[in-house]
């Protein structure tokens, strides 16, 4: 080959690359140019729903919902972009169902989402929140429900029904979890960990709980009876008497992430790392799930009927996650994947 | 949407009247005989005097294209190095050679002006207008400029030309699509003992584009909102020829950006975040030329101030950083063939912010030391050794010692054919909110180590009278220890920690060719670049998959063509996929985008000079995003009239 025949073979490469890419450029375009997920989708398992709620990342906008078949094994991810053809959103916090409807709270895209529970079909988007955390339904006709808020210092007052706010109790601080019990609404200010104890008539402040130490979920045992998780330990709530008794105490104190109540066995399970499992009757704790190496719990449940436990592992954060649900006597496990950060799951 | 875009509001139209209105006729211009305005072009030279080591300097026909760009943009464009744009008017990040943001320095004049709390720079309120070259430095080439620049360095300069003796002045006015208007001015002038350059860019927009939002129901158009942009800079160079050996230098940099940040696509509450950002650079410099030596000094301070308001998450940051700076380069002949090299840095550095607890503050050190030059014509070496220490808060000092060897083999004797292989270990501390941002700061971290082997190749024409081409091939092999990254703790916060290595690999390839055909000018050059950076150290499901937005392949071109005073460029740029799951099970798609400039320079004897500037981006209306959910604009144009006085 000659210099020339080498000057020639070398232009004529250039003038490829650009009539190529001229080409796939003139040519290609995506009609979703968002982010994708290849294996995405699936037949939505219509009985033993398990809901994962995903957070995905913060600023990511991929937050998810994954479904599986507690009997089957089957496993849905990503069902509400593939039913309704646009993202959830970004940070799915919690989710609550009333009838055939479920209210998807997504944090930072200050949004409800209201789905069919059948087909995760998207009914209506109620919006107007700054950054929504958690919502209990107080009323059936109309359909209404509270919603706190990390940032708003305010309770929203959401119609349901119509599907828009209609009005706000203030509220300063940080509100997280809120559960109805009777006529009265049970919130955590995670701010400066003060449990609330609000009329819902006249939506005042009856009675508050303030803990030194950070709380850091809580759940109803039984009809008067709360128990919330704090570093410390374990306390127990008597929603008549007001009276709050520490029934267990971490030493050294522990970093609690999320607790579930297990009612059938009278146990709690919490997450510090580990899985731990408390029984109130024999006062006995355990360690019963061993963190691996590179895998982080993230989030917990109890199937209220089998009692299988069901764990998830957000892997490093950054990449799909798993859901293990384990028999009730930790016998056997199954491992499910799920979307980004699963971390609320509802046993539907 | 074209027509849409270049919409002319009363404010544009009136700001082309005053700038018509005030150029001096009266004054005789000359007529220049280049594009050139301070400008940037792409070479293959080496600037390193290390023919072994890779870099690049950008610069002439690419740079009059973008002085109305940010240094993002540019770089994006027109270099090896992946930019990540978060939205339009949003922060860019650099990825080089698969390595994170911070691992990639931004020098101005030789001082690293990244801020010292995140260890990165913005490079969408760097405007290219403000610097004189821009250059890039590839992996072990940015070894030579101090320590942390594992990726590579982004080498700005705004000292660097020496003009005739004179005076200059060019005066630019630009009006675009989404309400986009820009300002430039330079004035210059050179005696025989004093020059000076005094620069001043202006831009302000709206960026209210349209786009189809797919993350809503039913993916309709929708307007950009909390957009708006609006940024000053300024620059002052003074430089003083005390004697034929001897020059200092002044410069000074001041800018000021103000802008909202544009929400999510996913968002139903429009955004309300806000961001300013102050920059002010001083350096002082001494040059020093010797009989056989060559001595320059730098003294530099840097201040940034960072504020970032969100309202509707109780959000009011504000982070100023400071660092002093100090550098020495010295190089001394041995003998004919034998270069003595050595550079000295020191840096302190301290930022405030109420989320800061303890001493923040960090000085780096180091010493660069080495042997460089000819074992045969054939032949070049060079060895060195880099000492570096560190010191974070009130914690002692930690000693790195830092190798790096080169060699060189040049088959045809000269620069026109060089092969080059080079290996040496680097280390990136801590930046500042690693180690002290409360919650989640680490006082424990460990500083992140490199190692790195490269090969590199240079080849060009040396037959005059044919084709004037020449291409540059790069392989490269490196891995990072001890890499640093932020995760959730049991605690409730995220925390900074080591959590696993990095491996990666990859090639760079360019080419370019240039023809001058009777009265016609025509070039083309196009690069490629592969990169594989994988997670390793790992127990899940990330182990040997890329790193997030990194893209594996990229690739740009630019065309231009010239007949006597008419210009037209088409610059393609497309970036590959890019994952944004550590897995690799979700990812962004690859896009491809295409520019179009058309330039016309008036030169007549009885006219001023002008030069005017038609610019068509994303001419086939791409939809893309550089960052998930962040929207970037549509087909969008932008005109420019400079008057240019000499």
């Amino acid at each position: 080959m000659t210099r020339d025949d080498l000057h020639k073979f070398f232009i004529r490469c250039l003038g490829a690359i650009l009539v190529l890419s001229v080409t796939t450029s003139c040519t290609k375009n995506y009609d979703d140019f968002g982010p994708q997920t290849p294996g995405g989708g699936g037949e939505v398992p219509q009985k033993n729903q398990v809901l994962i709620l995903n957070e995905g990342n913060f600023m990511f906008g991929n937050g998810s919902i994954s479904v599986l078949n507690s009997t089957t094994d089957e496993v849905a991810q990503e069902v509400f972009k593939s039913k309704n053809g646009f993202p959830l959103g970004d940070v799915p916090q919690s989710m609550s169902i009333h009838d055939s409807l479920g209210y998807i709270i997504i944090n930072n895209s200050a949004k409800i989402e209201v789905v069919r529970m059948d087909d995760f079909s998207s009914v209506k988007t109620i919006t107007g929140f700054n950054s929504p955390r958690y919502m209990t339904i107080i009323s059936e006709s109309p359909l209404m429900a509270w919603v706190t808020d990390l940032y708003a210092d305010k309770i929203w007052k959401v119609n349901l029904d119509e599907g828009k706010i209609i009005g706000e109790i203030p509220a300063p601080g940080w509100h997280e979890n809120i559960m109805k019990w009777n006529d009265q609404v049970i919130a955590l200010r995670k701010s400066d960990s003060v449990i609330k104890i609000i009329d819902i008539q006249d939506e005042s402040t009856i009675h508050t709980f303030d803990f030194t130490t950070g709380v850091v979920d809580f759940g109803l045992y039984d009809d008067n009876t709360l128990m919330a998780i704090l570093p410390e330990g374990i306390m127990e709530i008597n929603l008549q008497s007001y009276q709050a008794n520490k029934i267990a105490s971490f030493t050294p104190q522990k970093n609690p992430l999320k607790m579930t109540l297990d009612m059938e066995n009278n146990r709690m399970y919490f997450i510090d790392k580990d899985v731990y499992q408390y029984h109130f009757a024999t006062q006995q704790m355990h360690k019963k799930i061993k963190v691996n190496v590179g895998s982080n719990f993230y989030g917990l449940q109890v199937h209220p009927q089998t009692s299988e436990v069901y764990v998830s592992d957000a892997k490093d954060y950054v990449q799909p996650g798993q859901v293990i649900r384990y028999h009730s006597d930790f016998s056997d496990s199954v491992v499910y994947q799920t979307g980004i950060n699963p971390q609320h799951i509802e046993i539907y | 949407m074209l027509k849409e875009g270049l919409r002319l509001n009363f404010y544009q139209f009136t700001l082309g009247c005053i700038l018509f209105a005030f150029i001096p006729y009266q004054l005789k211009s000359q007529v220049a005989d280049s594009l050139d305005l301070n400008v940037i072009i792409i070479s293959a030279e080496t600037n390193t005097g290390i023919p072994a080591l890779k870099s690049i300097e950008l610069d002439s026909t690419v740079l009059s294209l973008a002085q109305t760009r940010s240094l993002g943009n540019v770089l994006q464009n027109f270099s090896a190095i992946s930019i990540k744009t978060y939205g339009s008017p949003g922060i860019q990040t650099p990825t080089f050679r698969g390595m994170g943001a911070s691992h990639t320095k931004i020098y101005l004049n030789g001082l690293d002006i990244s801020p010292s709390s995140l260890g990165q720079s913005d490079l969408s309120i760097l405007p290219g207008f403000l610097f004189d070259e821009v250059g890039v430095k590839y992996g072990n080439a940015a070894f030579t400029e101090g320590v942390g620049a594992i990726g590579g360095g982004v080498m700005l300069k705004s000292n660097a030309k020496s003009t005739p003796v004179g005076t200059s002045l060019v005066l630019g006015g630009s009006v675009g699509s989404f309400g986009n208007q820009a300002l430039q001015f330079k004035y210059g002038f050179k005696t025989l003992k004093w020059e000076s350059v005094t620069k001043y860019v202006f831009q302000n927009g709206a960026n209210d584009f349209n786009y189809r939002n797919i993350a809503q129901p039913n993916s309709h158009d929708v307007s950009q909102t909390n957009s708006r942009l609006n940024s000053h800079g300024v620059r002052q160079t003074l430089k003083h020829y005390l004697n034929a050996k001897n020059t200092i230098s002044f410069n000074g940099i001041l800018s000021f950006v103000d802008r909202d940040i544009p929400g999510l696509m996913t968002d139903v509450t429009p955004s309300q975040q806000e961001q300013k950002d102050e920059t002010l650079i001083l350096q002082m410099g001494w040059k020093h030329y010797g009989t056989r030596s060559e001595s320059d000094l730098i003294i530099g301070y840097n201040y940034s101030l960072l504020k970032y308001e969100d309202p509707q998450a109780q959000i009011n940051s504000t982070t100023i950083n400071k660092k002093f700076q100090i550098r020495e380069d010295y190089d001394y002949e041995v003998s004919k063939h034998w270069a003595l090299n050595a550079t000295a840095n020191l840096s302190w550095a301290t930022a405030e912010n109420v989320n800061y607890s303890g001493s923040n503050n960090q000085m780096i050190s180091s010493v660069l030391v080495g042997l460089n030059g000819h074992l045969s014509s054939r032949w070049e070496v060079g060895a060195f050794v880099q000492p570096t220490w560190s010191q974070t808060g009130t914690e002692s000092g930690n000693i790195d010692v830092l190798p790096m060897v080169s060699v060189a083999f040049l088959p045809k004797k000269n620069k026109t054919f060089v092969i080059g292989l080079n290996a040496a270990q680097n280390v990136h501390y801590p930046t500042l909110n690693d180690l002290f941002w409360v919650p989640g700061g680490n006082p424990d971290l460990k500083s992140e180590k490199a190692s790195n082997a490269e090969v590199n190749v240079h080849l060009e024409n040396d037959k005059p009278g044919t084709w004037d081409w020449s291409i540059d091939g790069s392989g490269y092999y490196g891995n990072v220890e001890n890499w640093i990254l932020w995760q959730p703790t049991d605690k409730g916060y995220w925390s900074a920690q080591n959590l696993k290595s990095v491996e990666h690999y990859g090639g760079e390839i360019k080419a370019g060719i240039k023809k001058n055909i009777s009265k016609v000018k025509l070039s083309f050059t196009t690069s490629y670049q592969y990169v594989r950076s994988m997670n390793k150290d790992v127990n899940d499901a990330s182990l040997d998959k890329q790193l997030i937005y990194t893209p594996e392949h990229s690739a740009n071109w630019l065309l231009s063509g010239g007949y006597k005073t008419w210009g037209a460029f088409v610059n393609y740029n497309f970036v590959g996929r890019r994952y944004i799951t550590t897995s690799n099970s979700s990812y962004l798609p690859e896009y491809d985008l295409v520019d179009v400039t058309f330039t016309y320079q008036l030169r007549k004897d009885k006219w001023p000079n002008f030069d005017f500037q038609l610019d068509i981006n994303n001419i086939l209306n791409k939809e893309y995003m550089s960052v998930a959910w962040r929207p970037m604009p549509g087909v969008n144009g932008q005109f420019t009239i400079r008057y240019i006085l000499n």
